[in-house]
């Protein structure tokens, strides 16, 4: 176990297990507002301070940590779900439909995602929805190529070929071999995508076009927090320092994960 | 001795009043400068009384002052309204000013598909005569007591009969300050007006900035690039400026009653025992604490306290959470019902709806909060009444005549109401008027037509010794009389002359960039190079198919956003005509694309000027950033980089890569807050936000686009160092590296001279995509710091829905960042020539 692995793996699980938390539990109720109470730096009765309706910022950043990670993870796992079966596809059928693929590929990237959920948001409205639907779309391309890239190499291996030869269609070698051959490589991307998604999904948090209120969400109360900072500096930097450090513990995983599972592709 | 000091003194007294420039801001810029085609308020908050004015003008009180009417009398039958004009005056082009001149004002704002929002109002006109230059007689068909009121409006300023075409964008008016220039985005400069007929403005240049964002407004305050905010937007922070001895405050009223409307269509809203208790549910100074950081008075009826006939009645609707409880209880309120609060994106109704919903939830009412922008507002609330409940100010004076209107947004109907109204234009006596005017209040109080929160307050920051601002009753400034307390003004010094440098700088880099664009071309196969053109040209088509499918299928009105919430169905109609919204889809695209193929990107509807027009005012700072950004990236990440992988393993090498981890982990925006707070708020060496333009000189302008370019370059800086110096330390096993060792050559040497170029490819690639990312995430970065870039401009367009603006602006930066990345792979094709053979890139 590795040393980026083991602090990886613990400060995602903090993050995970503290968001898991507060769907059922937070230190101060989330709905009650004491106007009297705004505006505190941290004490003992709240730990992080509060913010400017007298919320307890610790309890708005674990609730902010479900709804981030939420957003994220079903963003991602959107992208891995579309991305990685076409991925393969184009693999295993090299040829026109790979190169359409590859085309699909680059103009869903000519879109940064950030301009996507512009015009999503344009016409759905903002919202988790389209902030979910636009991170997730932009990971579908990041996942078919990350699939096709480890799948093509496997195509020429013998085990494949021996299982075409004895009549296995394209679907079920795919299926069968080639995927549990990349389950590594892929489970290093999704805790790379998911780090990527968590800030995209607070960027579009923070311009209004993600989550709304009264949900709580990381980006929203940096906006917050950014007209008041004269008032109370320390309100913008908890938000931010979350983020920060939630994106790390996911990079920092997916670091450790690939030295662990897949040590030749580690000096990509 | 003592003569020559007096001598000096008398002169100095009879030198002219302080002369310079006063540099006002506002919070919305208005996307056109004619009162009476678009009804947006900040319209007249820049013009009303400065460069337009009216017959007429409201005072405080809100009774009728002269303006070019000097005085007027009303027939004794209430159907005849004459007006004496004011004679000598002249509009800014020399057109004079006379009742022909405004027989043709107010018939082209009466007339059928005017477009001006406020046309209505002149509805009781049959006729309008000038039987001489100096009289102008309205001939009414049925008494208006408040007609001569309504001619105060911004909506019926006069206007010369050769100039409306261009008053939109170059307003021609009869006021003390002409118009000079719009730079869109960014600044207003209007000047003293040596013609005017009565006493002349007192400085030589307004100069008008927009600033929305609470913290940029502060920022720019304390920072003194301004003299004078209205309509401060961060009441968070008065108490910062009042303990400063550099400003002043003045804290009023402004005439916009803050409502939580009650949309009396749904279910049990409409029962006065439901609206009643949420009445008593509200406890509007908690609610002003809160929301307003305690500015603002608390109403309780639609009424500002200003004027004279005024009454408190927010005694009859204490806070009283039990009294709440029984009402609902004996309505049977539903406890499963959830209402929807439906909220503007401005500061006060965000805030004050959450804490409204909390005060609500308190007596046992749901809420369900939805944060909308304008043209969703406008379009679900106020067209659609598709909502429960919404918090809004009413900004116009005297605009108690919404409860009389059929069908309007909160739907609320009284036979009371309609005849109190009715007196009420009957009645011209001003003892009559009173009274009926405070039946009205008691009537809509009893009601409880809506939750009447709070008058809006108007926050005036100015610097001290700053004198002679007159805020008018219709809420903008008049600045004839303003006077600073000295001459000499550091903005005005800067503003001519230092335009040169810039243009060469640009015009050089161009230069640059299509030689080297050249040189690289030649370079590449033909055929290689026709494929990525080909591919480049698809995308770009399948780009603006989505683009296209996705705008269109958003929701709401763009015309309705430009017109405002007062303005005429009529006029609504007559602009969505005007504009081709009601054409097919499959239309509307292939006139885009044939539009686009012309050069023409379009026209914007809020703005309505030319999209390249807009495009070109805005790419000269969107540009520059990136390119700075990505030059700080790069200077960051080279020496980084080098420096890691001169010794891979060792402390710098560990060091740097958790640096890196860092810095890639961090959101841009955050940076730039917290950037924010250090270097301009706490230590004050650059600006917090805006960009003085580059007519102010190359320096101002990187010093304005420094903090901003280093918030977007970290990170970038960061996965830049990442890669290159994995790129680079996988290179140092290869054999020719170990043999340059082997001949005796440095490691800096081999690093540098070796190393590198072959590290040029990768890294070439990721600068291209970067390049696409930076340009994208100038939208995020131009809001932190309030820069009037592509990216601001893309954002504004979406939030007032302005459809055209957004498509071609998207298509544009998609187009941007697919030709860099194009443009890039060429590059690094030609620094690595095995990028070629091996069949570029995955």
């Amino acid at each position: 176990m590795n040393r980026r692995l083991f602090f990886g793996a613990l400060l995602a699980g903090a993050f995970v297990v503290l968001a898991l938390l507060s769907l059922v539990w937070t230190p101060h109720p989330l709905e009650h507002l004491a106007i009297a109470e705004r505006l505190q730096p941290p004490n003992l009765a709240h730990w992080l301070g509060t913010d400017h309706l007298g919320r307890d910022v610790l309890s708005l950043l674990m609730r902010g940590a479900a709804t981030s990670l939420g957003v994220a993870a079903l963003a991602v796992s959107l992208g891995a779900l579309a991305g990685v079966p076409l991925g393969l596809w184009a693999a295993a059928r090299a040829g026109w439909l790979d190169e359409l693929l590859m085309r699909g590929n680059d103009i869903v990237f000519a879109f940064p995602p950030l301009l996507l959920a512009v015009l999503l948001t344009t016409a759905l409205g903002p919202g988790a929805a389209s902030a979910i639907l636009a991170v997730g779309v932009f990971n579908i391309p990041v996942f078919a190529r990350v699939a096709r890239g480890l799948a093509l190499p496997l195509w020429q291996r013998e085990f494949v070929l021996a299982a075409r030869t004895a009549g296995k269609s394209d679907g079920r070698i795919s299926r069968e071999h080639v995927l549990p051959n990349l389950a590594g490589g892929l489970v290093v991307q999704l805790s790379l995508q998911l780090s990527l998604a968590l800030l995209a999904e607070t960027g579009l948090s923070y311009i209004g076009l993600g989550t709304q209120p009264p949900q709580p969400s990381w980006g929203r109360m940096l906006a917050d927090a950014q007209t008041l900072t004269a008032l109370s500096p320390t309100l913008a930097l908890f938000p931010g320092l979350a983020v920060a450090l939630a994106v790390l513990a996911f990079h920092l995983l997916a670091d450790g994960l690939r030295e662990r599972l897949d040590p030749q592709g580690a000096a990509r | 001795m003592r003569r020559l000091l007096a001598a000096l003194l008398l002169l100095a007294l009879c030198l002219p009043a302080a002369a310079g420039t006063l540099r006002v801001a506002l919070q919305l810029e208005p996307p056109l400068l004619d009162p009476t085609v678009g009804a947006a308020a900040p319209i007249g908050e820049v013009v009303y009384g400065n460069v337009f004015e009216g017959l007429v003008t409201l005072a405080e009180d809100g009774s009728a002052q002269p303006r070019l009417a000097e005085r007027w009398q009303v027939s004794p039958d209430g159907l005849a309204l004459t007006l004496h004009l004011r004679t000598g005056v002249r509009f800014h082009d020399g057109t004079p000013f006379d009742a022909g001149v405004a027989k043709f004002t107010l018939d082209r704002a009466r007339a059928e598909g005017s477009g001006n929002p406020q046309r209505s109002l002149l509805a009781p006109i049959a006729r309008i005569d000038a039987p001489d230059a100096q009289t102008l007689v309205l001939h009414l068909q049925r008494r208006a007591g408040g007609l001569l009121q309504s001619l105060g409006s911004a909506a019926f300023v006069m206007v010369a009969p050769g100039t409306v075409a261009t008053n939109p964008t170059a307003p021609n008016g009869t006021g003390p300050w002409r118009f000079v220039r719009w730079q869109r985005g960014n600044a207003i400069e209007l000047a003293r007006f040596d013609g005017y007929w009565g006493e002349k403005a007192r400085l030589d240049t307004l100069r008008y900035r927009f600033i929305a964002d609470p913290s940029a407004a502060y920022a720019a305050v304390m920072a003194g690039d301004v003299d004078l905010f209205a309509n401060f937007p961060a009441p968070e922070h008065l108490a910062q400026i009042r303990a400063d001895r550099r400003f002043e405050l003045s804290v009023g009223l402004s005439e916009g009653e803050t409502l939580l409307s009650i949309n009396h269509r749904r279910a049990p809203l409409g029962q006065l025992a439901v609206r009643r208790a949420i009445a008593a549910a509200i406890d509007r100074q908690a609610l002003i604490d809160g929301a307003m950081f305690g500015y603002g008075q608390p109403i309780g009826s639609h009424f500002s306290p200003r004027h004279s006939a005024y009454i408190d009645l927010t005694g009859q609707s204490p806070h009283d959470p039990a009294r709440a409880r029984a009402l609902l209880a004996e309505a049977h309120w539903p406890a499963d019902r959830v209402l929807s609060l439906k909220l503007p994106p401005t500061a006060y109704a965000r805030r004050g709806g959450e804490i409204l919903a909390a005060q609500l939830a308190a007596v046992g009412i749901r809420t369900r909060i939805e944060n909308l922008e304008w043209a969703q507002w406008l379009d679900q609330v106020f067209v659609r009444h598709d909502f429960d409940l919404t918090v809004i100010v009413h900004a116009e004076p005297l605009d108690y005549g919404i409860y009389g209107r059929d069908d309007y947004y909160f739907g609320y109907r009284s036979e009371r109401v309609q005849a109190l109204l009715r007196a009420l234009d009957a009645q011209s006596d001003d003892t009559d008027r009173r009274a009926t005017l405070q039946a009205l209040q008691r009537q809509l109080s009893d009601d409880a037509v809506n939750g009447f929160l709070f008058q809006y307050p108007r926050l005036l920051v100015q610097r001290a010794g700053l004198q002679g601002v007159k805020v008018n009753a219709v809420g903008s400034l008049e600045l004839a009389s303003a006077t600073l307390p000295d001459a000499s003004n550091a903005a005005v010094a800067q503003a001519h002359g230092r335009g040169g440098l810039p243009h060469a700088v640009a015009t050089a880099a161009l230069a640059l960039l299509a030689l080297g664009i050249a040189l690289l071309a030649r370079r590449a196969p033909p055929r290689w190079l026709l494929g990525r053109l080909a591919s480049l040209a698809l995308t770009l088509a399948v780009a603006s198919v989505l683009i296209f499918a996705l705008v269109q299928v958003a929701p709401g009105d763009p015309a309705r956003y430009v017109l405002g919430m007062q303005a005429d169905e009529q006029a609504v109609a007559q602009l969505r005509d005007k504009l081709g919204l009601d054409a097919p889809a499959p239309a509307r695209y292939g006139q885009w694309i044939a539009a686009l193929a012309r050069g023409d990107l379009g026209t914007s509807l809020t703005y309505q000027i030319p999209v390249s027009q807009l495009l070109a005012e805005r790419l000269p700072l969107t540009l520059p950033l990136a390119a700075l950004a990505l030059l700080a990236a790069v200077a960051l990440a080279l020496p980084a980089a080098l420096v890691a992988a001169r010794r891979p393993g060792g402390a710098v090498d560990r060091a740097v890569g958790a640096f890196s981890q860092l810095g890639v982990s961090v959101p841009d925006f955050w940076l730039g807050v917290m950037g924010a707070w250090l270097f301009a708020v706490v230590l004050r060496w650059v600006p917090a936000g805006g960009f003085p333009g580059w007519d102010a000189g190359l320096a101002e302008g990187l010093r304005a686009l420094a903090l901003p370019a280093l918030a977007l370059a970290l990170p970038q800086a960061a996965i830049l160092t990442r890669v290159l110096r994995g790129a680079l330390a996988e290179l140092a096993h290869a054999e020719f590296l170990r043999t340059a060792r082997a001949k005796g050559a440095a490691r800096w040497r081999v690093l540098w001279r070796h190393a590198l170029p072959n590290a040029a490819g990768p890294l070439l690639t990721l600068l291209g995509l970067q390049t696409a990312y930076l340009l994208a995430g100038s939208v995020i970065v131009e809001n932190v710091f309030f820069l009037p870039g592509v990216g601001r401009l893309l954002f504004q367009g979406v939030t007032s829905h302005d459809l055209v603006l957004v498509q071609s602006l998207v298509l544009v930066l998609v187009a941007l960042g697919v030709a860099v990345s194009a443009l890039v792979e060429l590059a690094a094709r030609a620094a690595d020539p095995r990028l070629a053979r091996r069949g570029g890139g995955a």
